[in-house]
């Protein structure tokens, strides 16, 4: 049995209708509230519980509205090199100004070429797998070839065998059937945390603030019921009657069981949580400005759960293989957009026919504002966490804000932007707007994903960077146009 | 005595044989030793590979824990547990195969286990209804009580019969009702309450209740599946739960066993409303009725097209359905039927005039102009552009969801549609586009996408019939390929030619195979699938469609082949 504590915990009566409801459920019991630990001084908490580097990938599908044809380039700096308030002017990247010293804008990154038989699953099955499809040409039933980058991370990093986060934002269904991005094998999904409020639950676990004598039986209890279930799973999978599948299925379950884990220390402020039981309940929304409230939500949750030891890797997505049912705002009238996908179809259409929307490429620029002020969120909220070293929670991993395709039409996977915020503890340059591979069209996309998790602290045995995750017939090498 | 085989797939391919394999009488099978099985013929009826432990989906989560609990609604907290990763292309909520517990899932049973406890026990009304007779009864020891308690409890939870519940398994509960006597604060003055209380929490994250398990050894042969298999099979089947006392009681007395006993419990099942509420959400799966909610036509088009079009369609749909299964319809009358539900929002798209409310009322259409479902708002509305029809969408749908022809996806980065010239129809646009001989583009535009859309050209966007497009006259003749390549006048020919195409009705019992048992279809299921839709062709009710697959073999019984496992860990 282990029970981990990040701050002793100490009880008061201090309570609320909201609080409780929040956490109504953890541990199957009224939990008596603890002092508010997200009122405990920051620096404390980070002190405690950080460790070394991490990774947070948050995707936007169907490209950005860079130059592609006759459309004007609204969303990469207009030079090469170190990012200055004049380059960044004007282009959605402008959106992070303010953490222009941290950012990693990354040109020509080149997906590999494969049969994917969709544009989409082409780049949101595979950007975190650099995967060929499973089988090739199956289109909107496509499925990646091989474990995620998130989740890669989070196996090697993560105490205790937990799983990285993965969350998702917008309505479920639709193309490439919601939450894609994430893969624990090949073929197979990851199951996505949907609501903002289950997600806080699954970080806090039982959060505290009870007795000695409490804590003792809510331990008991959960030992009690984890006994149960993994007598009866070992006793099934001895089963000759199931099939191996099935016995891998029920192998994931039994290591899926956790012990009793008391995080305190992933609490959040009172604030916090009474904001996340206002807003979470617009987490299966369709509207733009509820779905990207979702995705903050989410960060907050990563911000703390990396901050408090949870998890060293995260995946939030927004929208389904297309982001076809959400509808964001127009910056300039503050009207409601047409759905996300028709926008970077510039047509009314989720294909290739429907009328020519006028002005979608001004309005594709506004949705890579939206995001690019809500991945902004996540950087102030990594950057809320003092270090000792006098930097921030942001500088010891990465923040990274990627894409599924390049731009609109026509979907390609050349040149898709990937922003990395935070430098990984100073392994990784910042303040730059780098171009990799220079002159090549190759693809580096699977180097690009093992240099992200060798710079986060997945290491071979002798310390070098990784080479060994994606695509085998690719070129996986560390690129040293990333190095600081 | 002989037995079944299990076919070489090449037999099974070649197969194309129509008979119908009944199944043999047999004597009261113990649960755990299933009777042997004749040997099958090549070219019948048998099952496919199939997952044998089978996860509740999360609505199957929320009414199993109502049924067992005897809870008068849902508790909700299902909405809680993190969605399922299901995988593309598979229309249902339920791939067996896939379904699993991973760490998030994992905690979020836990969760909700305990929320559902704590629901149960601290409101009387509520704990009352899960106990026994023993188990209320206070001059018992707490033993005594708790024994009762999980002796009516475990079986209904792990869907077997009493004999059936493992030793050790029960032994493990009731150390599980001791510990929580002692284990809650809250009920340390009352131990029997925290007992229960932990009992429930144990019982719901219990592998044995979260899955559904087929262990019937197979030993390489066939298998019939046991009573209380078939019992949950039907169940979840028709009423997407756990099967009631009444089907409890049948799988005990042997009467699922044998044809009439088990066509017995099917009828009674589909007599329910949860039968048709669960049919209703097959078909919205099948119609993929939930894209309804995105459908917003353009309102400088179609200013007087209510604004919540795809509400009030999708809303048509299921009264639509709901009727032609309350009347014993037939998927030919779903394909054909001439009416449909109209209220004051959706008749004037319909044509229609005279005194309508909001309330959908069964109304008469002009027929020679509605035929079926596809002709309804729904599915017109559905595929199109905010401001036209669109036909490669609606071919598609049709070609891949309603004659399940196998479509290769298109190729990446496809250039949208062009601008149309001056006195270019919607049709010459499409067929500009797509059907330049020669292109990888026109091989399937040509034969299997296009002549199933353009049918549905005199159709506007929100599905008002029109009489011209874009000022030239409509061409909706063409020549889709069903069984084969027919020549159809329009959406009303085709409604017809559907319905009389071995294709739709063989589709449609894919679709019932793949929703009942939770798998894609496999080969396996070609001769059944044939059968099945050729018995609807001839006007076999849906219901009667559903009941032969019942007491069909490829649902009785289990095949000893075990399924690919895909990934690796």
């Amino acid at each position: 049995m282990k029970i981990t504590t990040t701050t002793t915990p100490t009880t008061t009566s201090m309570q609320t209708l909201t609080r409780r409801r929040v956490l109504r459920g953890l541990g199957g019991v009224a939990l008596t509230l603890p002092f508010l630990e997200g009122l405990a001084p920051k620096k404390a908490r980070a002190q405690q519980a950080v460790g070394d580097g991490f990774a947070v990938f948050f995707r936007q599908a169907n490209g950005v509205a860079q130059q592609s044809g006759s459309e004007p380039e609204r969303f990469f700096p207009r030079t090469l090199g170190a990012l200055t308030a004049e380059s960044m002017a004007d282009r959605a990247v402008d959106e992070l100004s303010a953490y222009r010293s941290k950012l990693l804008i990354l040109r020509n990154v080149n997906y590999g070429s494969y049969n994917w038989g969709d544009g989409h699953a082409a780049g949101a099955l595979h950007a975190l797998t650099a995967r060929p499809p499973v089988v090739a040409g199956a289109g909107g039933s496509a499925e990646a070839a091989g474990e995620s980058i998130d989740h890669r991370i989070g196996r090697a990093l993560n105490d205790s065998g937990r799983e990285s986060l993965f969350m998702y934002a917008g309505r479920g269904g639709g193309w490439l059937n919601g939450p894609c991005i994430s893969y624990r094998a090949a073929g197979v999904r990851r199951s996505a945390l949907h609501n903002p409020l289950t997600a806080y639950q699954t970080l806090v676990g039982a959060a505290g603030g009870l007795s000695p004598e409490a804590t003792e039986r809510l331990v008991r209890r959960g030992q009690s019921v984890n006994d149960l279930v993994r007598g009866q799973l070992s006793r099934l999978m001895g089963s000759p009657s199931l099939s191996q599948a099935d016995k891998r299925r029920l192998e994931l379950h039994q290591q899926a069981i956790r012990d009793v884990e008391v995080r305190v220390g992933c609490r959040m402020s009172e604030d916090e949580e009474r904001l996340l039981a206002e807003q979470a309940p617009g987490f299966d929304s369709t509207d733009g400005d509820e779905t990207l409230q979702t995705a903050r939500l989410h960060m907050d949750i990563a911000a703390i759960a990396i901050a408090c030891g949870f998890t060293r890797s995260v995946a939030i997505q927004v929208g389904v293989g297309n982001d076809g049912f959400t509808r964001y705002r127009n910056l300039d009238t503050g009207a409601v957009m047409e759905n996300y996908h028709f926008i970077s179809h510039r047509r009314l259409s989720h294909g290739g026919d429907g009328e020519v929307i006028a002005g979608a490429d001004l309005q594709h620029h506004f949705v890579d504002r939206h995001f690019g002020r809500t991945f902004k969120h996540l950087l102030d909220k990594l950057a809320e966490w003092p270090m000792p070293d006098g930097g921030t929670l942001l500088d010891r991993g990465l923040a990274i804000w990627y894409n599924d395709n390049a731009s609109g039409p026509p979907h390609a996977v050349r040149n898709v932007p990937w922003i990395l915020a935070g430098g990984a503890g100073g392994f990784v340059k910042t303040g730059q707007y780098v171009e990799l591979t220079p002159g090549s069209t190759a693809p580096n996309h699977g180097r690009l994903l093992n240099s992200i998790a060798s710079a986060v602290g997945v290491r071979k045995d002798d310390g070098s960077p990784i080479d060994d995750f994606g695509d085998p017939a690719l070129n996986r090498s560390f690129l040293d146009e990333l190095r600081a | 005595m002989t037995r079944w085989r299990a076919l070489p797939l090449a037999a099974m391919v070649l197969a194309g044989c129509d008979t119908v394999m009944t199944l043999p009488e047999l004597d009261r099978p113990v649960s755990t030793t299933p009777p042997e099985v004749p040997e099958v013929p090549a070219g019948f009826e048998q099952p496919a590979p199939h997952a044998r432990a089978i996860r509740l989906t999360l609505a199957q989560w929320e009414n199993t824990v109502q049924d067992l609990l005897r809870l008068p609604e849902p508790t909700g907290f299902s909405s809680e547990l993190p969605q399922d990763a299901l995988p593309a292309g598979f229309l249902f909520d339920n791939p067996a195969d896939t379904l699993g517990v991973d760490q998030t899932q994992q905690e979020g049973f836990a969760r909700a286990a305990a929320r559902v406890a704590e629901h149960v026990v601290t409101d009387p009304a509520r704990l009352a209804a899960i106990l026994s007779d023993g188990a209320a009864d206070t001059g018992r020891s707490l033993d005594e009580r708790g024994a009762s308690l999980i002796a009516a409890l475990v079986p209904r939870a792990f869907r077997v019969l009493p004999d059936d519940v493992d030793a050790e398994d029960i032994a493990a509960l009731q150390a599980l009702f001791v510990t929580g006597q002692t284990a809650y604060d809250e009920h340390l003055d009352d131990p029997f309450v925290g007992g229960v209380r932990l009992l429930l929490e144990g019982l719901l994250q219990s592998p044995r209740f979260l899955y559904r398990f087929e262990l019937e050894p197979t030993d390489g042969q066939l298998a019939r599946v046991s009573a209380t298999t078939m019992a949950s099979r039907l169940s979840y089947a028709l009423w997407n739960t756990m099967p009631d006392d009444a089907l409890f009681a049948a799988a005990g007395d042997g009467s699922l066993d044998d044809d009439a006993g088990l066509e017995r419990e099917a009828r009674r099942l589909l007599a329910s409303p949860r039968a048709k509420a669960q049919l209703e959400r097959i078909f919205e799966a099948v119609l993929e009725a939930k894209k309804l909610d995105d459908v917003r036509p353009s309102p400088e088009l179609f200013g007087d097209a209510p604004v919540d079009l795809g509400r009030l369609a999708r809303e048509e749909n299921r009264r639509f359905i709901a009727a032609i299964l309350d009347e014993g319809g037939s998927y030919t009358d779903l394909l054909t039927s001439t009416s449909t539900f109209v209220s004051a929002d959706t008749a004037p798209l319909y044509g229609l005039e005279g005194a309508f409310g909001a309330e959908f009322v069964r109304t008469e259409l002009d027929p020679s102009t509605r035929r079926g479902i596809f002709t309804h708002l729904g599915f017109l509305s559905q595929f199109a552009t905010s401001s036209d029809p669109d036909p490669i969408h609606r071919g598609v749908f049709l070609a891949k969801n309603i004659l399940c022809h196998p479509l290769s996806a298109p190729p990446d980065a496809i250039p949208p549609l062009p601008p149309a010239e001056a006195q270019e129809s919607n049709r010459q646009l499409v067929e500009r586009h797509t059907q330049q001989p020669g292109t990888s583009c026109n091989a399937c535009h040509a034969t299997y996408i296009n002549p199933l859309g353009f049918p549905f050209e005199n159709y506007d966007a929100v599905g008002r019939v029109r009489a011209d497009d874009r000022g030239l006259p409509l061409d909706t003749a063409t020549s889709p390929l069903l069984d084969e390549v027919v020549s159809v006048a329009g959406a009303v020919d085709l409604a017809d030619q559907l319905a009389a195409s071995r294709a739709a009705h063989v589709c449609l019992a894919k679709h019932f195979i793949e929703a009942s048992l939770g798998r894609a279809n496999h080969l396996e299921d070609d001769v059944w699938t044939a059968r099945l839709g050729e018995a609807s062709r001839d006007g076999d009710s849906l219901e009667e469609v559903l009941v032969s697959l019942f007491l069909s073999p490829g649902f009785r019984l289990r095949s000893p082949v075990e399924l690919a496992v895909e990934g690796q860990p």
